[in-house]
């Protein structure tokens, strides 16, 4: 099949889009520092599930302990600002002992298969959450871990909004190169990868250390701009879960799927917060059964959605 | 005769009560074809697996071009110079057949192929086993003769100086037969190295150099292909009363 | 410590081991016949514990004969579940058949448990019968009845268990399909309906269990979630098909979570994740795994 770049047409509306994002914090509406920190947060959560998919979607794992990276990078960073670090160093060693962290726990993780793996995974996030909570001293344990206030809502906007874009670009260059295709060939069958020379262990570590980089950043951020974690937000169960969900629900596999799934999904979740005032919680979770019955390839995949994206040229070749 | 480019060495292979390979000894010779028959549960696939890496064997050596194999990952062995097919054929399901090709070029290899030279390889191989107009489907809308095209194209990207093929021909119709017959001996003619596993008799009788039989995890006779045919162990063991079918066979 | 503390951690540690082997086991069968990892799980075992509240409190049924009818009623319930959600699914290839039940479970899970909230705001939070049975006096000993008598009863179900698997056609269906569904198949049985009724077995159990922790301790809406991963944590940790490492994994981190609890309370709650942890990197398939 021919690939035809997409028609100016077509990218109007996506082309308004961007701009509108770019451009809000300088628009003259009252309520645009509301907008934008709902929309930083966004950028969060999407960053966080197109990150989670380069091991969730292109590797086959789903790694469930994903979160525990942002947790780390957001402690370290925090810890190291009290202690007089600046923003950029606390991001580095964030990000060294995200990467470090993920080094060590490779090697015995990986050889856990399926659910076994990610059960394990998930159970690192609770043990995170606990050792975290048990280190008084130096986390500051369940009372949480406070930081130097400053007003950084203008900075985190842009900030975020280029790490998703600094992720997404991640995502394609690895699936287009060498270690994705390997990556890939360990997602369809491991075993038989292994055989034709693909040398496994190793390139699942690579994959979770890259996967870790994003995460950590935007732990060390997240700390930055919040200026208060506890262990039970950063290791918590929704954070853990939602990268997942927006991954999945948005289509795992394809660059521009978790994108799409944080943006339905968050979107969704401001809709009904709004619209209603109880059972919430049973709305999301009618449409998460929803997706699991209706969409097993996420929003991406579906034949109009499909059709569309790659007439924008947003969907890549996934085999 | 020239030392075998692949030697089994008193491998056995068990598996909590059963044992799979009874000191099994194999020596295969540098650009022949040889073939292992035998009953289904002989213990065939078990020892191509062996041989691949995929179970270290419980006792006994493997050797190749000199070198010890046994306890090496199924990846070094592969990028020794060693590739394989399935019994039930296992491409990338997911992947294009193109990919398929791709990763075994590109990781199965002793040494990795320059950047420029890769897509003109695996349109190269692709061509050879007449797959050239499917390259871009995924593997899994294949049918189940391009599938084995797949499977052969795959192995045969890695470079290998042997080829594991494990029933390749089993289930083809008789023209599929002839042609992958003869796709085979172009491989040979190349001086790949070939051990296969196969109960099509036309086949083993017709490619084979040497023909190695197994039964019960032992070897129980060994020669060249006519003879096998005649040997009064390997037809009480196996051939029944095919053998008169084979004795007249081309 | 004296002898009359430790006799009641342990049997603190068994009895709460052995309700999570119950529920555990329930999720065990589910997940062993069909492959699906039911996140709704800890859900009906909340309402489970629900109904046997009600039960006590509205209608003044003795807590012990709630335990013999609510899991039946959670039976039909688990099977009309799975007929529901689940069966839809049964065409497509299978990752994605178990990814897309594993986002319906999870979805289904939090209706539930919002649902059961939502209900519930009108009374207390937390749902608890606190049974009393006087003691009984060994020797020196004070043995506390009501948990014995929980103890057996948890027993008796598993034995009943035991004995339906290995005794009833229905039962070594669900052992066949367990460990082979193709081989189940071609042998003629009817796979989708044993999905269906793994659904309804593991849903009963989760609720005995339910109806059990309502008496002597609580439930709340919110306890479903959490329960669950305990739960696979459990599962994985004895090893996925073997129902013999699922019990001995319950009473492992029962037993651990009370004497643990006990000494640093900080930790109790841990010990659960850490065991997985450790456990699945020493032994990749679980304890008695295969």
């Amino acid at each position: 099949m021919r690939r035809h770049p997409p028609t100016l047409r077509a990218l109007l509306l996506p082309g308004a889009v961007v701009l509108g994002v770019l451009a809000l914090p300088w628009l003259p509406a009252d309520s645009r520092i509301y907008y934008m920190q709902e929309l930083t947060m966004g950028f969060l959560y999407a960053g966080l599930a197109q990150s989670y998919d380069l091991v969730g979607g292109l590797l086959g794992y789903i790694n469930l302990g994903h979160i525990v990276f942002f947790g780390l990078g957001a402690y370290t960073t925090g810890i190291l600002f009290n202690l007089g670090v600046p923003l950029i160093g606390g991001l580095a060693a964030s990000i060294l002992v995200a990467g470090a962290f993920a080094a060590l726990i490779s090697i015995p993780f990986f050889r856990l298969r399926g659910a076994y793996f990610s059960l394990a995974t998930f159970a690192l996030v609770k043990l995170m959450e606990h050792v975290t909570d048990n280190l008084r001293d130096l986390t500051g344990g369940s009372s949480g871990l406070k930081i130097l206030a400053g007003n950084r809502v203008l900075p985190m906007y842009y900030v975020t909004l280029a790490l998703l874009a600094a992720a997404m670009a991640t995502s394609w260059a690895v699936g287009r190169s060498r270690l994705g295709l390997g990556m890939k060939s360990i997602r369809e069958d491991e075993g038989v990868a292994r055989d034709f020379g693909v040398p496994t262990t190793r390139i699942k570590a690579q994959a979770l250390v890259i996967s870790t980089v994003l995460p950590a950043a935007l732990g060390g951020l997240f700390t930055w701009y919040i200026n208060f974690i506890n262990p039970g937000e950063v290791f918590g169960l929704k954070l853990a879960l939602q990268p997942v969900a927006m991954a999945m629900l948005g289509g795992s596999g394809l660059v521009i799927g978790p994108l799409i799934g944080t943006a339905f999904l968050y979107g969704l979740e401001e809709l009904i917060w709004t619209r209603f005032e109880f059972l919430q919680g049973a709305m999301l979770g009618l449409v998460v059964v929803l997706v699991g019955l209706f969409m097993p390839g996420g929003i991406a995949r579906l034949k109009g959605v499909e059709r569309a994206l790659e007439r924008l040229g947003l969907k890549e070749d996934d085999s | 005769m020239s030392a075998p480019l692949m030697s089994v060495q008193g491998v056995s292979k068990r598996f909590a009560g059963l044992l799979a390979l009874n000191r099994v000894e194999v020596a295969v010779e540098a650009g022949r074809i040889t073939s292992i028959i035998g009953p289904n549960g002989a213990g065939k696939t078990t020892l191509f697996n062996v041989i691949a890496g995929d179970e270290p064997p419980t006792a006994g050596t493997v050797t190749f071009d000199g070198r010890t194999l046994t306890g090496l990952p199924p990846d070094e062995i592969c990028r020794a110079g060693i590739s394989r097919t399935y019994q039930s054929v296992r491409p990338f399901h997911g992947l294009s057949v193109r990919n398929n090709v791709r990763v075994a070029l590109l990781f199965g290899r002793k040494s990795r192929p320059p950047r420029a030279a890769v897509e003109e390889q695996v349109e190269r191989t692709l061509a050879f086993v007449h797959l050239s107009h499917q390259s871009g489907r995924r593997a899994e809308t294949l049918t189940p003769l391009e599938r084995k095209r797949l499977e052969l194209a795959r192995a045969l990207a890695t470079e290998p100086r042997l080829l594991l093929l494990d029933e390749l021909i089993g289930g083809l119709t008789p023209t599929e037969t002839q042609e992958m017959m003869d796709t085979l001996r172009a491989v040979n003619d190349r001086g790949i190295t070939i051990l296969l596993i196969e109960h099509v008799m036309k086949a083993v009788m017709g490619l084979s150099h040497r023909v190695i039989v197994l039964h019960h995890g032992e070897k129980i006779a060994e020669g060249a292909p006519q003879a096998i045919a005649r040997d009064p162990f390997v037809i009480r063991a196996y051939l029944g009363d095919a053998a008169e079918r084979l004795a007249a066979a081309p | 410590m004296d002898l009359q503390a430790i006799l009641q951690l342990v049997i603190n540690g068994v009895l709460g081991g052995a309700v999570y082997s119950l529920a555990a086991l329930g999720l065990a069968l589910i997940f062993g016949v069909s492959g699906v990892l039911n996140l709704a799980h800890g859900e009906f075992l909340m309402l489970g514990g629900f109904f046997a509240f009600l039960g006590y409190d509205r209608l003044g049924i003795n807590p012990f004969v709630l335990v013999f009818i609510v899991p039946p009623v959670f039976f039909v319930l688990g099977y009309a579940f799975e007929r529901v959600m689940i069966r839809p699914l049964a065409l497509r290839k299978e990752h994605v058949r178990l990814a897309s039940a594993t986002l319906v479970t999870l979805g289904a899970a939090l209706i539930f448990e919002d649902v059961a909230a939502f209900a519930s705001l009108g009374t207390e939070f937390d749902k608890s019968i606190g049974y009393f049975i006087g003691s009984l006096t060994v020797g020196t000993l004070v043995l506390p009845s009501l948990k014995l008598i929980m103890f057996g009863l948890v027993v008796l179900l598993m034995a009943q268990l035991a004995w339906f698997l290995k005794y009833t056609y229905v039962g070594l269906a669900v052992q066949a399909v367990t460990q082979s569904r193709r081989g189940a198949q071609l042998s003629g049985v009817n796979v989708a309906a044993i999905n269906g009724i793994a659904f309804g077995l593991g849903t009963f159990l989760a609720a005995a269990a339910g109806a059990l922790e309502v008496i002597h301790s609580s439930v709340n809406p919110l306890v479903g979630l959490p329960l669950t991963l305990k739960y696979l944590c459990i599962i994985v940790m004895g090893g996925l098909g073997s129902f013999a490492g699922v019990t001995l994994g319950g009473m492992i981190i029962g037993l651990s979570e009370s004497i643990v609890g006990y000494f640093t309370p900080a930790w109790g709650q841990t010990v659960a994740y850490l065991l997985l942890v450790g456990i699945l990197l020493i032994r990749p398939k679980g304890l008695l795994g295969r």
